[in-house]
Formats: structure tokens, C-alpha cells, sequence
């Protein structure tokens, strides 16, 4: 346990810190400070049920959370049919004793950041604290920035008269929320719901058409729609965590879109493997996962044949899968918490193509098929997991109780948590996080809403405000979640008939694309990470900006976007000094620090004091400002 | 927080390491030396979180420093050399370009499609150019021009979209987790943000890797209103020079990028070679320019459609030859005395059958033909020609490749300063080729 000796020694073990950065604003890097959340997370854990207490924010920070308050007033005016001002509103982060490891308490915004008076000394106390960042200091904005796709005017309200914990919860609800916008779009896409069985006799016929015929549908139409629809949910549903869950889920079980041999099948994995275990068990999504013939065929199980030939080798067994089951989909290549190996790369993986083997697709009807002749016979053994496998005949519960095995397995929540964590709180998770999600998660019979509710509610969310930065996917929807952009009623011209998708969304989904993630398509089974050295890049910083401008100017068609001075709301602001700051606190749900302000206004070409009068246009300026407000580091995190 | 440097001096102890770093330590729990997910054929998976990355943070060492500084070449350095990589979308039929009029099977096999021999530009006593390339003949007169008549790759497949992947990938087996001049250019490190440069589309081959996406240079750099460009650039760095975070030092160093591009925008630039219409034209001739300003470009890519030539493919297929050498004699000519510090090399996804169809085309074959360009070249024919006959090449109707593109990658990958081109193709052994200068 030398790991632990170490911690202890950085973690100072009393609590108490030596002056200098409690203050939040020595200039030490983020990276530095999540590292300093995984290390001290894991002295926690060496110290059984440990109290975490997490910093108080500067006085800067505090007087910037007490302005969010502000902001988010503002951000009410320009909610439509809001309802009486909300009691309480919260400024900067409150106390908060989370349920976390039983005794865990986190109190964010304490004015004493140390040691509980009636602690016993044996205990290990470790002071979680919040890196220095641009965002305000707000725990409820905090929540919805992180798990939704940005915020909108809407959401911000709500989570501010809600607090957090009812919206956490309203949004983790086993019944989703109505989703209006949602569903009437999800009519422009009918492929999205069509079975790979329905799907193939749709394209049975599509291909007899000639290539001229209108009606011919693209080769890949149905990829098209998914992930079209995909960009539609994550803009504008009402169930915002559940979408942001579902790429987490989307990236670590993956079968990516636009895979040829798996054409036809993968909308339905998204939809009757992902989607629809996203708060339910894992073993059972791991399981439908397996005999999806989207999977299936993606890594090459269907055609895995454990029967021997005349020498008595199996030499047409496939291990494609049986390695990435384990590696990527189950207890991972190594443990998150000890770094060693999981599993015997060679043994493990041969044993489990055995026991897999047989599991196949009837390519007819693109339906899955157990093939009993290509099942392997014969003792197998994983990890801890044993099956005499006897006969043809049961090799399906033989592959079953594989699966289950690992889908319980204490490694698999370990390595689940983990990725659950880089992108819910921060690049390197803690250790004793890790462990408390994944107790939870076997606890509750590999509940994966059981697991997210520990992440959600910890005290290492609550000090990372601001410590994500936007992947591709979440700055577009960013964009467009906080301007406001909607699908165009009036639209229907900008339907692309061969793909029958909406021709807006088709170009946001190339600008996420062309920012470097190829939403829902990576080729390889591991899916997009979410660490801020893949993400950081001159590509997503100049595409960023450029996104801010065409979205702001409203270039793709069929979509509908506010008037840029529909952002100032109702009351018309007296000078362009209190433009700038109207416009930032409706943009960004926060107020601009005075040299932020002088450089915004410095982009009119005027003193702050010139009244804005009848030109609600700053002189023709407003479309550059808005878009430097969303350029604004604020908007590239989450 | 206790710092790396606050632990005793020499070999710590094994309760003073953090995880993953039990190399040389007394427990004898050193991980394994090779990484078994690193091994044959597969890539980087998945990142193991507490891995040395959480050691780095441990250390207090500032592990994500970016890796794409921006910095204006010193004046009077050598500039650095520039490869580019040029993709030919669909698949070329190489028989149709580089013709092989000495293959005793040639005009037997290619029928109508073939050119008569004595209208082809000879190289060898085998091999001859397609008459519409004619402006190549004087690059490979001067010694800069060389051909993989059989140039191969281990896709299997022939779907465009995953032969696509799997080339670009670059995996001996499979997909590879970001495309091999993304891994390249990540092995390269410090470079500038300019350093890699895809113009038109950023191709598989650059993801997971620093490659700026540019139509040309007039549109390169913050949208919007033209009179209003400057102040937001203004604005834009004084709202990123408030905040230490490796994003803002990112944005900075891409306000330098575009600053120094605005530079170019705003000056007078006349070519001096003739460009020929077409986007692909286009695109070498925003790629010279770069080369020109030494903006300090290592790699950049361009991709030229057309190629998927089922049918009457001849007529296509000469004027895609015209469009292709008129803009590579161009480029070539654009560059001028930076022509020895830049490589092209031009690939498809996968080559053609041998047998023309039924349709006056061709369909979906292994085999195809690698070209490369430019100062780095050693002029010549690489590679051993299979012959045409099914037997000779194991596979019915289609070339089988002598040359690995990965080989000949490597070597214009070492040339282009990339210091370990191997760790590019992990679990691939790459043959001399010698069509690059060593």
C-alpha cells in the first residue's frame, strides 16, 4: 500500500493547509489541481469513511458568485411564461453534506475550510479545493453546465428555482421529461426507428432504384439520421443528463456509425442496447450489446467459429470481440486503482472467444442467430470464471453467464466510474470516487443510475466548477443552446430528400466533425476520451470562434435564430458600457470582469459611456460582440 | 500540496511511489515492460487513468503543456522541411497512368484503355507515363519525380470507407485509434500551430492530431465582418491573457497563427507559375504559398476526388491526369528554391482490377500506384512490378502490392524529421524502399 504512505504525506493529514493558495488563486494549473483531487480523493479512501472539506472561494470568487446571482435574474427576464420570482436564489456555493461513503461530508463554501472540531484523530481529513477558474463560483449553474450541453436561458432559470439536487433528480427520473421539440423532428427522421430487419428490406428495394430516382435513399441514410437526431437531442431535449450520459455510454460501448459490414444495425444498438439500459442494469445492456448483430458483426464475433479442424486447431476462432469485451467494455486492460493487469491478454481472450463462439447474425433478416455447430466445446475458464461447457446445445447460457460474470465484477464499476468521472468532474478521477461509485454500482446489481447519483452528489463534483473543457459536441450544442437557435418550423425546403435530414443540422454535425469528433463514428472500439490534452488545440479554438460568428449570423439553413437584439431582453440598456454587460449576463449566465468589459467595448469603436439610444445595434457592431462574448474562455468550459 | 521534489533524492522507496512507477523498485512489482495492449496490431486503447498521468500531476509537473507553440521561425534558421500528402479519393487505376507497356500482358489485358506506345512518356523499358501527364516528365527529368508501380497496403477490405480508415489509420490489423501523421506530428512535438495544415478537408490520416483545416489563406482566421477582423482578434487576446489555463495559452498561440496569416492576406502575392483551374489546383497552390512564407508547415494534406472510375473510365481519367500534372508542375515550379526541403507523396485508398469491366471501367483491386514528388526524391521505378497474370500476384484481377505504403511512409516520415518513424506503425516492420534520400 505504498500508494496510501505517499497520499498521506501530500495530504496533510490534520487538514490543515499552510496559508498562501487557500485563497484559490496561486497560479497553479488545473491539470496540477485535478491531480491534486485524485491524490487526495485516494488518502480519503486510505482513511476509511474520511470527511472531505472542500475550500472556501476567494473574495474575488465570491463576489463573482454573488453577481451569477444577478446574472441568473437576468437570465430570468428572458424566460418566457416564467413563473413568480424564484425564492432564495442561491449566490456562490452553499454547505452541502452529501451522502457520500455515509459519513462524508463536503461544505464547499465553509467559512472555516478545516478540521471538524469533534473529529477522532485517527481520521485522515483532506481538503478538496477548487482550481482558480473563469466560471462563477455556483454550485446550481455548476450542475447544469456540467451535465447538460450548455446552458439555456430556460434551464438556468429552472436549476436556480429548483436548486440543483431537484433538478439532478427531476432529470434522473425513471420517466424522461415531455420533449416536445424533440419529438416532432424525430418525424424528419424515420430511420432512426426502423429495426435492422426493417431497414434491410427498405434498402432491398432502395438499391434496385436507379441512381437518379429522388426517392433513392444515401447508402448510409439511416447512419445519417441517428446521429443527426443525435445532434437534435443533445441542442434542444428536455432530458439533458440522459444525453450527456448517453455519449459517455455511446463512447465506452461503441459501435460506431458508418461501419460498413455493420450497415443497417447500428442505429439499433443506439437505440435498443444504449439507449435503453442508459439508467437500467449494465449487465443488461452488456448482454444485448453481445447479441446485437451491430456488435456482432463490428467485431467480428458473428464470424468466429470454435470448431476444430482436422488437425484439431480452432484455427477460425475470432478474438476481436472476446478482446475488447474485456479491455473496453467490461473490467478494462488495467485496474484504475492499481494500475495492474486485469486480466491474461492471451488466456483470458482466447478462453472467452471460446465461450463466445457461436453467437452470430442470420444475414437475411440482420437478426441475431445462435449458430450451435460454431460453438466451441469444452472446458473454459476467465479470470475467475469457470464452465465445463460440455455441449453445443447450452453454449448460449455458457456465453451469458460470461458476460454476467463480468458485467459484476467489481473492476468493471471501477472502470466504468472512472470514465463516468473524467467527464463528469475532472481528467484524473480520485481514487476513493472511483470506489464509492463502483460500491454503489454492485451494490445495486451494476445500476448505472445508482452509480452516476454517487458521482453527481460528491464532493469532488462540487470543487471542480469550470474544470472541463468543451469537447466538440458540447461547444457546438453550447452555441446553439445559448443563443437560442431552434429547428426552422418553416424549414422543409432544407430537408435533404437522399438523406432525409435536416440540412442545418447536417452542417453543425460537420462543424463538430471538422473540430475533430466524428460524432458517434470513431473507427475504433475505445470511442472519444475526454481529456483536456486531446481537446486543447488550435483546431477547436479557431473553430470555436467561427462557430460563435456563423451561428450568431444564423448561416445554416433550417434553423431559426433570435434577432441579435432580442439578446438584451426587455429593458433597452442606456449606454454600451451596460450593453456589453447586459448581452455577457444573458451569453454567459455571469458578469464580465472590468477588462473583459473594455475589451467588448472596445470593439465598438466608442467610450462606454455612449448611449445606445435608438441603435440597439452598437453602431453595427452587435454581431461581433455577441460572438466575442461566446469566444469567451467561460463558454469553451463546461 | 508536497511536491516530487520534497521526496528524498535517489531510487524512493517502494511506499514513496505512486502507482505505475514500480520501474527498478525494490517491491519487484515493476509492470510489464511490454504492454500488451500496445503489442501487435493494436493501438493506444482506452487511457488508463491512473497511469502516468496521474504521476505527472503527482509530481506537480504540468503535463499538459501545449505541444503546438506558436512561434515565427528565427530569422536565418534553415526552415524546416514540408511533406505533403496528397489523396487521390476512390481509388486510382495506376495502370492508367503509369502504363506498363513492357508487361507482355498489357495491351492483351488493357485493351482500349491502354495508350499506344508510342504516345507514352518512357521511363523504363517497362513502364510509361499516360501522355495527358506530360508536365511530370520534366520533374522526372530533373531527377524529382519516382513511382511504386505496385504499391500495397493491408486493407482487404476495398470498401472506400474502410479501406479509408484502415490506410489512414495506418494499424497492422484493424483500425487504428488516430490516423498515422496525427501520431507522427504528436511524436514531432513543440511544433507551431501552422505545422500541420490540411487544406480542403482534414483527412483520417490527421486525427487525433494537430492539423489545422483550411480552405485557402484569404478565408483562414476569425470569421465576420472584414473591418472589424483586428479589433476582435484584439479583444480576443485580451480576454485569454487574463487566465493561465493550457486553453488560453492555446488560444493565444492561434491569435499568432492568424496574425501571421493576416500578414499574408495582406500581401501583395503574385504566382509565378500557371496554375490550372480546379479546386485541387487550388489547394497546391495555397499549400506553395505556405511553403513560400515559411510559416513554419511540416506536413499538410490535399485530397482530390474522381477516381472511383466503374465506368468509361479512359476520358475521366485523362483529364483527371491533365488537371493532376498541370497542378503538381505548378506547385513544383511555385515553390522555387524551397523545392528541396518539400516532399509530395501521393496515395488512394486502394487500387483497381487489371481487367477492364464491361463498362469501359474498373472495379475495387488491392494494388495500386504510389507516387512522390519534390526535393526528397530519389528518382526511379521502387519496387518489384508482380506482372498481371492472376498467378503472379496470388489474388484474381488485381495487383498485389510489392511495397507497403508504411514502408515508404517511414522513410519520407524520417526525411520530413521525424525522429522515430517506426513508432508511427507499431507492429509494422518497414522494408528499405529508397525512393526517399536517406
Amino acid at each position: 500500500m505504498g500508494r496510501h504512505t505517499t497520499l498521506e504525506r501530500q495530504g496533510a493529514p490534520d487538514g490543515a493547509r499552510p496559508g498562501g493558495d487557500d485563497d484559490g488563486h496561486s497560479p497553479i494549473t488545473r491539470r496540477q489541481i485535478l491531480g491534486i483531487l485524485g491524490v487526495a480523493g485516494t488518502a480519503a479512501a486510505c482513511a476509511g469513511g474520511a470527511q472531505v472539506v472542500a475550500n472556501r472561494p476567494g473574495p474575488a470568487q465570491q463576489a463573482a458568485s454573488q453577481a451569477a446571482s444577478e446574472a441568473t435574474k437576468e437570465a430570468a427576464k428572458h424566460v418566457t411564461n416564467k413563473p413568480a420570482a424564484p425564492a432564495g436564489l442561491r449566490a456562490g456555493a452553499t454547505e452541502v453534506k452529501a451522502p457520500v461513503s455515509g459519513k462524508t461530508v463536503a461544505r464547499a463554501n465553509d467559512a472555516m475550510p478545516t478540521v471538524p472540531k469533534k473529529s477522532k484523530p485517527a481520521k485522515t481529513y483532506t481538503v478538496l479545493k477548487q482550481a482558480p477558474t473563469p466560471v462563477v463560483l455556483d454550485p446550481d449553474l455548476h450542475f447544469a453546465r456540467r451535465l447538460s450541453y450548455g446552458l439555456t436561458p430556460e434551464l438556468a432559470f429552472n436549476v436556480k428555482k429548483m436548486g440543483y439536487r431537484a433538478w439532478v433528480a427531476q432529470q434522473l427520473a425513471a420517466a424522461p421529461l415531455a420533449d416536445p421539440v424533440v419529438d416532432d423532428l424525430a418525424k424528419r427522421y424515420p430511420l432512426v426507428n426502423q429495426s435492422p430487419s426493417q431497414l434491410k428490406a427498405l434498402y432491398d428495394a432502395n438499391d434496385k432504384k436507379k441512381d437518379d430516382d429522388p426517392s433513392k435513399l444515401d447508402y448510409f441514410a439511416a447512419d445519417d439520421q441517428a446521429v443527426e437526431m443525435k445532434l437534435a437531442r443533445a441542442f434542444w431535449s428536455t432530458n439533458q443528463i440522459r444525453e450527456t450520459v448517453h455519449e459517455v455510454m455511446a463512447d465506452f460501448f461503441h459501435v460506431p456509425f458508418y461501419t460498413d459490414k455493420a450497415r443497417l444495425a447500428v442505429a439499433d444498438f443506439d437505440r435498443s442496447v444504449i439507449r435503453k439500459h442508459l439508467f437500467g442494469k449494465y449487465a443488461d445492456m452488456l448482454w444485448a450489446g453481445t447479441i446485437h448483430p451491430a456488435m456482432l458483426r463490428y467485431l467480428d464475433l458473428a464470424d468466429s467459429d470454435g470448431r476444430r479442424d482436422s488437425g484439431g486447431k480452432t484455427s477460425n476462432i475470432n478474438q476481436n470481440f472476446s478482446r475488447e469485451i474485456l479491455e473496453l467494455f467490461s473490467v478494462g486492460a488495467k485496474s484504475p486503482l492499481t494500475g495492474k493487469l486485469n486480466y491474461d491478454p492471451r488466456t483470458d481472450v482466447v478462453n472467452a472467444a471460446f465461450a463466445l463462439s457461436g453467437l452470430s447474425v442470420d444475414g437475411d433478416t440482420m437478426t441475431f442467430k445462435y449458430k450451435p455447430e460454431r460453438h466451441y466445446v469444452g472446458p473454459v475458464k476467465v479470470m475467475g470464471w469457470k464452465n465445463a461447457n460440455p455441449n453445443t446445445a447450452d453454449g448460449m447460457k455458457v456465453a451469458k453467464s460470461l458476460v454476467d460474470y463480468l458485467s459484476h465484477l467489481p473492476q468493471t464499476g471501477e472502470y466504468l466510474a472512472s470514465q463516468f468521472i473524467q467527464r463528469f468532474i475532472g481528467d484524473v478521477p480520485s481514487a476513493d470516487l472511483i470506489k464509492r461509485a463502483a460500491s454503489a454500482y454492485l451494490k445495486s446489481d451494476t445500476s448505472i443510475l445508482e452509480m452516476l447519483k454517487v458521482i453527481f452528489f460528491s464532493p469532488e463534483m462540487m470543487v471542480s466548477v469550470g474544470a472541463k473543457l468543451r469537447r466538440p459536441l458540447d461547444t457546438v450544442a453550447a452555441d446553439v443552446r445559448t443563443l437560442g437557435v431552434t429547428p426552422d418550423p418553416n424549414g422543409k425546403e432544407a430537408l435533404d430528400q437522399k438523406r432525409g435530414t435536416l440540412q442545418g443540422l447536417r452542417d453543425l454535425r460537420y462543424q463538430v466533425n471538422q473540430l475533430g469528433q466524428n460524432l458517434l463514428a470513431k473507427a475504433t472500439p475505445d470511442g472519444f476520451d475526454d481529456l483536456t490534452e486531446t481537446w486543447n488545440n488550435g483546431i477547436t479554438a479557431l473553430g470555436s470562434w467561427n462557430l460563435n460568428t456563423s451561428l450568431v449570423q444564423g448561416w445554416y439553413k433550417g434553423l431559426a435564430y433570435p434577432k441579435p437584439e432580442s439578446f438584451y431582453g426587455k429593458a433597452v440598456p442606456k449606454t454600451y458600457g451596460d450593453a456589453v454587460q447586459t448581452l455577457t449576463r444573458r451569453l454567459l449566465n455571469q458578469p464580465l470582469s472590468p477588462a473583459h468589459s473594455a475589451a467588448l467595448v472596445a470593439l465598438t469603436g466608442k467610450p462606454a459611456a455612449t448611449p445606445v439610444g435608438k441603435d440597439l445595434s452598437l453602431g453595427g457592431k452587435l454581431v461581433p460582440v455577441l460572438s466575442t462574448i461566446l469566444a469567451d474562455p467561460v463558454q469553451r468550459l463546461r | 500540496m508536497t511536491e516530487f521534489r520534497d521526496l528524498p533524492d535517489g531510487l524512493l522507496r517502494h511506499d514513496q511511489r505512486p502507482d505505475g512507477l514500480h520501474d527498478d523498485c525494490d517491491c519487484g512489482q515493476a509492470p510489464e515492460r511490454t504492454d500488451p495492449w500496445k503489442g501487435k496490431g493494436v493501438f493506444t486503447r482506452r487511457r488508463v487513468i491512473q497511469g502516468s498521468t496521474a504521476f505527472a500531476a503527482a509530481l506537480g509537473v504540468q503535463q499538459v503543456t501545449t505541444r503546438f507553440a506558436f512561434s515565427a521561425p528565427a530569422a536565418g534558421a534553415a526552415p524546416a522541411r514540408t511533406i505533403g500528402i496528397i489523396s487521390l479519393r476512390g481509388g486510382l487505376d495506376g495502370l492508367s497512368w503509369l502504363e506498363a507497356p513492357g508487361d507482355p500482358n498489357f495491351y492483351k489485358i488493357r485493351g482500349s484503355v491502354a495508350d499506344p506506345q508510342g504516345q507514352l512518356l518512357q521511363l523504363s523499358s517497362m513502364f510509361g507515363l499516360n501522355p495527358n501527364l506530360k508536365p511530370l516528365q520534366k520533374w522526372w527529368d530533373k531527377g524529382n519525380a519516382a513511382f511504386i508501380p505496385a504499391m500495397g497496403t493491408q486493407d482487404k477490405t476495398l470498401s472506400h470507407f474502410e479501406s479509408t480508415k484502415i490506410v489512414e489509420g495506418g494499424a497492422e490489423q484493424g483500425y487504428a485509434s488516430d490516423g498515422y501523421l496525427a501520431r507522427a506530428l504528436r511524436s514531432m512535438g513543440g511544433l507551431p500551430v501552422l505545422a500541420a495544415t490540411s487544406i480542403g478537408n482534414r483527412p483520417i490520416s490527421m486525427d487525433g492530431g494537430p492539423a489545422i483545416a483550411m480552405n485557402d489563406i484569404a478565408s483562414f482566421g476569425l470569421g465576420g465582418l472584414d473591418s472589424i477582423r483586428a479589433d476582435e482578434t484584439k479583444a480576443l487576446k485580451a480576454l485569454y491573457s487574463q487566465y493561465t489555463h493550457p486553453m488560453a495559452k492555446t488560444a493565444l498561440e492561434t491569435l499568432g497563427a492568424i496574425d501571421t496569416m493576416t500578414k499574408l492576406q495582406k500581401q501583395q502575392y503574385k504566382s509565378v507559375a500557371q496554375f490550372p483551374n480546379g479546386g485541387f489546383a487550388d489547394g497546391l497552390k495555397t499549400a506553395a504559398r505556405l511553403v513560400n512564407a515559411n510559416v513554419g508547415m511540416r506536413m499538410f494534406t490535399v485530397e482530390v476526388g474522381g477516381f472511383d472510375t466503374h465506368t468509361n473510365q479512359k476520358g475521366q481519367l485523362d483529364n483527371h491526369a491533365q488537371e493532376f500534372s498541370g497542378a503538381l508542375d505548378a506547385f513544383l515550379t511555385e515553390i522555387g528554391a524551397n523545392l528541396p526541403r518539400v516532399t509530395l507523396f501521393v496515395i488512394s485508398e486502394f487500387g483497381r482490377t487489371i481487367r477492364i469491366n464491361g463498362n469501359g471501367g474498373s472495379d475495387h483491386g488491392r494494388g495500386q500506384l504510389g507516387m512522390a514528388f519534390g526535393g526528397g526524391v530519389t528518382k526511379g521505378l521502387f519496387g518489384a512490378w508482380p506482372g498481371m497474370t492472376s498467378s503472379a500476384n496470388g489474388y484474381d484481377n488485381t495487383l498485389m502490392g510489392t511495397v507497403d505504403y508504411r514502408s515508404a511512409a517511414t522513410e519520407l516520415l524520417r526525411w520530413g524529421g521525424v525522429t522515430n518513424p517506426a513508432a508511427v506503425f507499431p507492429g509494422f516492420t518497414p522494408k528499405p524502399v529508397g525512393m526517399i534520400k536517406g
